[in-house]
């Protein structure tokens, strides 16, 4: 792209801004936002309990449904749990996971980037064949045979996101950093007498930061439907913790009765994906159109 | 071209190699693989006897050897749940598979080259957002939720397909592809139509276009034909990304194929048959990268010596 200017048809080839792009930006933050303040608050905004079970109130309707009642406005399961608060304590669990996941993937992923990138030679190969052999599983069955094997907890779901998910960081970062490490100024800076690390940290690192910071809510999306699938399949975070995936799966016999235990899980993830996702775009359009043929 | 090939085919080898080793490495991390194999009653000399039996006192390096010299000849063990061999266990669930993942992608071109190609020609209008924004949705809708949904309205709601399972012939297969399908029409459509923007802008569209061609045959003959060597490939890398949607889906449509029989095998701590079947999709993999990596260098001789 930055041999545009030299190019004749030059007003069709400048990366245009799609329609609406800002306002699906906002709309973005407004439900990433909502969804921090609904797990944040969810104690706030519920009444029920989200793991108390009532037998009594089993498989209850939404309030807007005859049966339904106000005490449980999105309807109950078929143990009587609050299908509401499950939601809203779950996103607690699909926040926390995902993003952690994401920051600790983005973690993993940056450094054996700048290795794999600044140190080129044979570590350099051997992080670059690390990553192609990562990327020769699918990911999500490593995902979950890493979490039967370690055993189902929170920390062994977001380690097994973090094992799966680092690549994409260590091939962007190593990219920038192979572009950025012939640049004048790292140069001159190498020529004053800038220790690597120094180099690193003050003129590769923030450099990389706009890609990092593109990626982020890429894959955070991408983390909340992986954390989702292995709870469907009953290898996510462990009960009782509410989690959207293993809604979905629990009330698997209910699921073409009661048509809330199917709809609102999904719902939820859906939201959450989109909404992160219309995020990540409109700040890569904004930090760095050019970004879109990498990303 | 050969010397590119020979190339890629070593380095394949090198990642099985490696994927090899990972799998090996999964199930040493799990525990005492001897303590899994028998019942929770079995005696400590019971144990010790069974560790004697497998070999597990040995070094790792001469353990993995071991598997690796077995796994070469696809013996990966006895499943322990089904007592049987567990490479031949999962072949058998391979056409179910197969079936699936080419359904999927096929439908998946079918529907999103043509779109791909509105949404270029109308860049910028309402049409083009309102397509890319069905392709955002494909990938942000969980594919077992849109498989629930599916499930609900056409099977239980209209009858049209069965629920679940691989008996009633082409109407089993509709809804499984129908959902893989959605996720891979995404990525389709919005390479089908970032590619053929691009193409469209090239100087050799221009000389067709000032040579006097009619719209379709430029569109077809010069446009597609150079669009779609993306959308080829990546058509190819799609299909190993269906083994792992495969996992999900099959799980839900409880269809008789490999994702299935995998997570049966992960949940169940059937550790043979997750050996098998993790390095089993990695081969997969590996080897229609280096299909599509032939494919690509056959229709774009420009890279070829990349």
């Amino acid at each position: 792209m930055a041999d545009d200017a030299t190019s004749a048809p030059q007003a069709a080839r400048r990366p245009r801004r799609r329609v609406g792009s800002l306002w699906l930006m906002r709309g973005g933050l407004i439900v990433t936002v909502a969804m921090l303040a609904i797990a944040v608050f969810a104690p706030v905004l519920t009444t029920a309990s989200p793991i108390a079970q009532n037998l009594m109130a089993a498989r209850q309707p939404p309030a807007w449904e005859a049966g339904g009642s106000a005490g449980h406005p999105l309807g109950t399961d078929y143990l009587g749990r609050d299908v509401w608060s499950r939601i809203a304590y779950g996103a607690r669990t699909t926040l926390l996971t995902s993003t952690a996941a994401a920051l600790g993937a983005a973690a993993l992923g940056v450094l054996l980037g700048f290795i794999a990138g600044y140190y080129e030679g044979r570590i350099g190969s051997v992080i670059m064949a690390l990553v192609d052999l990562m990327l020769a599983f699918p990911l999500i069955v490593l995902a979950l045979a890493l979490v039967a094997t370690l055993g189902p907890s929170m920390q062994n779901v977001m380690l097994a996101l973090i094992v799966t998910g680092w690549m994409v960081y260590a091939r962007v970062v190593r990219a920038v950093v192979l572009r950025l490490k012939e640049q004048p100024f790292v140069h001159a800076a190498r020529a004053l007498g800038a220790s690597d690390a120094a180099i690193i940290a003050r003129h590769l690192f923030p450099n990389a930061l706009t890609v990092i910071l593109v990626l982020l809510p890429i894959e955070i999306a991408r983390m909340i439907i992986t954390e989702a699938s292995l709870s469907f399949l009953g290898l996510g975070v462990p009960p009782p913790t509410p989690s959207w995936g293993r809604m979905l799966a629990e009330n698997r016999l209910y699921l073409t009765i009661d048509y809330w235990v199917a709809v609102f899980p999904g719902l939820a993830i859906t939201i959450a994906v989109l909404g992160v996702t219309f995020l990540g775009d409109g700040l890569r359009d904004r930090l760095d159109p050019r970004l879109r043929h990498l990303l | 071209m050969l010397s590119y090939l020979a190339r890629r085919l070593l380095t394949g080898l090198l990642v099985v190699f490696g994927v090899t080793v990972m799998v090996f490495g999964l199930t040493r991390v799990a525990g005492d693989p001897a303590a899994l194999m028998l019942p929770p009653s079995a005696s400590a000399a019971d144990i010790a006897a069974m560790r004697e039996r497998l070999g597990l006192d040995d070094p790792l390096p001469v353990q993995y050897f071991r598997f690796l010299g077995s796994a070469v000849r696809g013996d990966f063990g006895k499943s322990l749940r089904h007592g049987e061999s567990a490479l031949p266990l999962l072949v058998a669930r391979l056409p179910a598979t197969f079936e699936l993942g080419m359904a999927a992608v096929a439908l998946a071109l079918v529907v999103a080259i043509p779109l791909g190609v509105v949404a270029a020609l109308t860049r910028g209008t309402v049409v083009d957002v309102g397509l890319l924004g069905v392709a955002v949705l494909g990938q942000a809708v969980p594919n077992f939720w849109l498989a629930i949904l599916l499930i609900n309205v056409f099977s239980v709601g209209l009858g049209w397909f069965p629920t679940a399972g691989r008996t009633a012939g082409l109407a089993s297969l509709v809804l499984p592809a129908v959902t893989t399908a959605m996720y891979l029409v995404g990525t389709q459509l919005r390479l089908v139509r970032g590619t053929l923007l691009e193409v469209l802008n090239q100087d050799y569209m221009r000389t067709a276009r000032s040579k006097g061609l009619g719209r379709t045959t430029l569109l077809i003959k010069h446009g597609l034909r150079n669009a779609l060597i993306p959308v080829i490939t990546i058509a190819g890398v799609q299909l190993g990304h269906v083994l792992g949607q495969a996992v999900v889906i099959e799980t839900v449509f409880q269809w008789p194929g490999l994702g299935l029989f995998t997570v049966q095998a992960i949940t169940g701590r059937d550790f043979p048959v997750t050996q098998a079947a993790v390095t089993l999709m990695a081969v997969f993999v590996v080897g229609i990268n280096i299909i599509v990596d032939a494919l690509y260098g056959l229709l774009d001789p420009t890279i070829r010596t990349a």
